[in-house]
């Protein structure tokens, strides 16, 4: 119930709608875009748009996390969910889950739209050849991930900062900063060692673990008031 | 019922609140006093469950907020000087998820009533962005009644209220206290607090510096008395003086002249006063007792507190 009203509050914002439609759309205009890319072989470019595809609309939630928790704590709106006889652990998951299930939605979306484009302009062959059921699988799971990470690190940059706009910007420089990452390994993924790519994954859920536990911490019902 | 027992919170090296003890029956409203910072928020989160005491304990119908804040947060309605609402939805889906989130099975009717008892009849299915601030608050005070709280919290309900609204809302807690539900209100408005609360507790620093009957703190101390006179303010002063009689304020009124003193002993007092502007050639139109206003008797609470 926490995370509906949540999500229907979010959505029911028009530039958000707009900002989750030009997430799905970035993937497919760049597909056909640098359709001459990549000579003979396209096949790297084909993997990391898709590896954008899938973690270009997490970026949406950064302003859902930053929507539910620091503008919640900005418009006093807290104080009332807080004296209300829910456990402190309803709240916390009522909101991942409202931040979660929208942003990985649009990930299933903006997969799907790739997959679509790239086979238009490269060939049915070719895309399913390269991306198949256990690569879509893995990519939406990368996305899952990158989403806990996103909703889980803004909760606990809310819980320090004042503004809704704060923890959108410091949340926003981060995954960023994460997604430069990740592309830029996923262009190099075919040269580089097994082990530094189990790394990285490894790295992302401790970070995941550590953001969590962090929230959980500080969007206990003590903290959140005292902090109000 | 609110019994607060011996409460203390620390904020790190901070106390916020120090060995509070107060009661707040059932058909009673009483008044949480104090200036800013004094403790008073900090005491109605605790005892609507949202913070936990560091020491004692507060219990509300009967539940301790220490062993189960759940259920203690149950039986609050809590009402703060912001109405905080999801002013992206309406009255009724306002109200229906917050009826949800305290289990309330079927709360169809109990939303209809709400709507009407606050006026927002007709505005039920409006977004709650469309309101004025009164009916904001308004908003706020059926969110809080929603699940039939038997305790009410009400923290600066009336602040940025019309008075006309303030009128409505002081109308609406008076009803709520016929109910025989118990109502905490904290507020600096002292006026507000003199018309409807029957008790005061006063908090400063952190501690509780006197609890009464709203009358009984009005009336302590020294009785005060006005005399409305004809005379030379000169020549009344240095009457009064010289019957020992310490003046506290002179004022004009209609051309008359308006003395005020106190008197421990009112009968031997004021019948010397009375002989010593007489015989000073004065002409008296009244005599009468003043009591204080909860502010003054406020002010001067505090005012000792700090000595």
């Amino acid at each position: 119930m926490l995370a509906r009203r949540e999500i229907v509050e979010q959505y029911s914002d028009r530039g958000a709608a707009f900002r989750a439609l030009f997430f799905v759309a970035l993937p497919i205009a760049l597909i056909f875009l640098n359709r001459g890319t990549g000579g003979r072989n396209p096949d790297p470019v084909l993997l990391i748009f898709a590896l954008q595809a899938a973690l270009l609309p997490t970026a949406t939630a950064i302003n859902a996390a930053a929507g539910s928790f620091a503008a919640e704590k900005e418009a006093q709106t807290l104080v009332p969910l807080l004296a209300a006889p829910i456990r402190d652990i309803d709240i916390v998951a009522g909101k991942l889950m409202a931040v979660l299930l929208p942003a990985a939605g649009l990930a299933i979306v903006s997969l799907a739209a790739y997959y679509t484009a790239a086979s238009i302009v490269f060939g049915q062959e070719r895309v399913e050849r390269l991306l198949t059921p256990t690569t879509l699988y893995g990519l939406f799971a990368l996305a899952v991930f990158f989403i806990m990470t996103v909703g889980a690190w803004v909760m606990v940059v809310s819980a320090r900062v004042g503004s809704q706009r704060t923890a959108q910007q410091i949340a926003g420089f981060v995954l960023g900063g994460l997604i430069v990452a990740l592309s830029a390994i996923g262009s190099l993924i075919q040269n580089l060692p097994a082990e530094l790519v189990i790394g990285v994954v490894v790295a992302v859920l401790v970070s995941d673990l550590v953001a969590l536990e962090l929230a959980r911490r500080f969007w206990n019902r003590e903290e959140a008031v005292a902090r109000l | 019922m609110i019994e607060v027992r011996d409460v203390t919170r620390r904020f790190g090296a901070f106390t916020a609140l120090s060995h509070a003890s107060f009661v707040v029956r059932s058909g009673e409203i009483v008044a949480l006093l104090g200036p800013n910072g004094a403790g008073k928020t900090t005491a109605s989160r605790i005892i609507a469950g949202i913070l936990a005491p560091t020491e004692g304990d507060a219990i509300v119908d009967g539940i301790s907020v220490r062993e189960d804040p759940d259920r203690v947060r149950a039986r609050i309605g809590l009402v703060t000087d912001s109405p905080s609402l999801y002013e992206r939805m309406t009255l009724r889906a306002y109200l229906t998820y917050f009826a949800r989130l305290y289990d309330l099975p079927a709360p169809g009717p109990r939303i209809a009533e709400l709507a009407d008892l606050m006026g927002l009849a007709p505005n039920i299915d409006q977004r709650l962005a469309s309101f004025s601030r009164g009916m904001k608050q308004k908003a706020a005070i059926a969110r809080a009644l929603v699940h039939e709280p038997p305790v009410l919290l009400l923290d600066e309900p009336a602040t940025a209220l019309d008075p006309e609204m303030t009128q409505t809302l002081r109308g609406l807690i008076v009803s709520l206290r016929a109910q025989h539900r118990a109502i905490l209100l904290c507020t600096h408005d002292l006026d507000e607090a003199q018309r409807i609360s029957d008790r005061v507790v006063i908090v400063d620093r952190g501690r509780i510096v006197r609890e009464g009957a709203t009358e009984e703190l009005r009336s302590a101390g020294r009785p005060s008395f006005r005399a409305e006179i004809v005379a030379d303010e000169t020549a009344a002063r240095a009457a009064l003086a010289s019957a020992d009689i310490a003046v506290d304020g002179v004022t004009r009124s209609n051309g008359n002249l308006e003395l005020r003193w106190t008197a421990a002993d009112p009968a031997e007092t004021n019948t010397r006063a009375l002989r010593a502007l007489l015989d000073a050639g004065a002409k008296v139109i009244t005599v009468s007792s003043e009591t204080r206003s909860l502010e003054d008797a406020y002010l001067e609470i505090i005012k000792e507190s700090r000595q």
